[in-house]
């Protein structure tokens, strides 16, 4: 078995048991988190985004 | 917002020319009480600060962009003139009365009548997002902002809106039920449901609240997410 097989498989086992992503509509208080590095704003905490709407998104580089 | 470094990000985000403001959170906190677990993910925040949203960023539904932004201020407060503080520091706490109080002195001169305007705008919204969801019966949501609203409001005549609000759910047996239900709703949404039990446990719960409460707005968000988890399957 190649390696490409061998990797293949183990993912058939391993995906549905993987979880689910969360996604809709919720209404819960954003969690109060310290957040470093502001950059590309003036911004320095989530604070000062009070009264306006924010999109949040969880990005990785590759 | 991003869990890796400045040394890997900003290299990478000039490589793409991106232009939009970001910043670090490394120990996955937000992440993680918000139940995204995988990238890109991304969470909606209105203009009162609740998440209404979360999933991926390319299936944000435009009719929950418009509700974010209703009511939302015209400028960030990073952005308002100093003589503006005092004004800044009460919404930051959401004190509203203390808010417009304080833009009422800022001079014409740095705005001061537009942001004791914009500050108003944003109670009215608040207050205008509640009755929505009460109308509409998502109860939960509008209890909620109803107790929220009665800290954030006191001083201001807004404040009996959500007064009547929550006092009229909580007075309502059913309302009661129908709120225990959503509760168990919003659960089962942030839930990963990776195990076949836990899906056909979400299932059952979500039939049951289809059939024990018909016509109403939990019913239909119940069915939403029952064919939404069995095409999952």
């Amino acid at each position: 078995m190649n390696i490409r097989v061998l990797l293949l498989a183990t993912l058939a086992l391993i995906l549905p048991a993987l979880p689910l992503r969360a996604e809709g509509e919720t209404f819960q208080p954003l969690p109060q988190v310290t957040l470093e590095g502001f950059t590309q704003t003036k911004a320095k905490s989530l604070d000062d985004y009070t009264g306006r709407a924010l999109l949040i998104e969880f990005f990785a580089y590759w | 917002m991003t869990g890796e470094t400045p040394k890997d990000t900003d290299p990478w985000m000039k490589s793409l020319d991106g232009k939009y403001a970001y910043a670090y959170e490394r120990s996955g906190k937000l992440m993680s009480e918000l139940g995204c677990s995988g990238y890109p993910s991304a969470a909606l925040v209105n203009a009162s600060g609740m998440v209404i949203w979360v999933g991926h960023p390319a299936s944000i539904p435009n009719n929950l962009i418009q509700e974010a932004i209703k009511g939302a201020l015209p400028k960030p407060v990073y952005e308002w003139p100093a003589s503006a503080s005092a004004a800044a520091a009460a919404l930051r706490k959401k004190k509203y009365v203390d808010a417009i109080a304080a833009a009422a002195k800022i001079p014409e001169a740095d705005g001061g009548p537009a942001i004791k305007t914009a500050l108003e705008a944003v109670v009215s919204g608040k207050v205008e997002g509640l009755k929505s969801a009460r109308e509409k019966g998502d109860l939960l949501t509008a209890y909620e902002s109803a107790k929220a609203l009665q800290k954030e409001l006191e001083g201001l005549p807004q404040a009996k809106d959500a007064d009547a609000i929550a006092d009229e759910i909580s007075a309502d047996a059913q309302a009661k039920k129908i709120m225990t239900a959503q509760k168990r709703l919003r659960e089962i949404r942030g839930q990963r449901l990776g195990k076949k039990n836990e899906r056909e446990k979400a299932i059952e719960d979500l039939e049951k609240m289809i059939e024990g409460f018909p016509d109403t707005y939990l019913a239909k968000e119940a069915k939403s997410t029952l064919n939404g988890l069995k095409q999952k399957k």
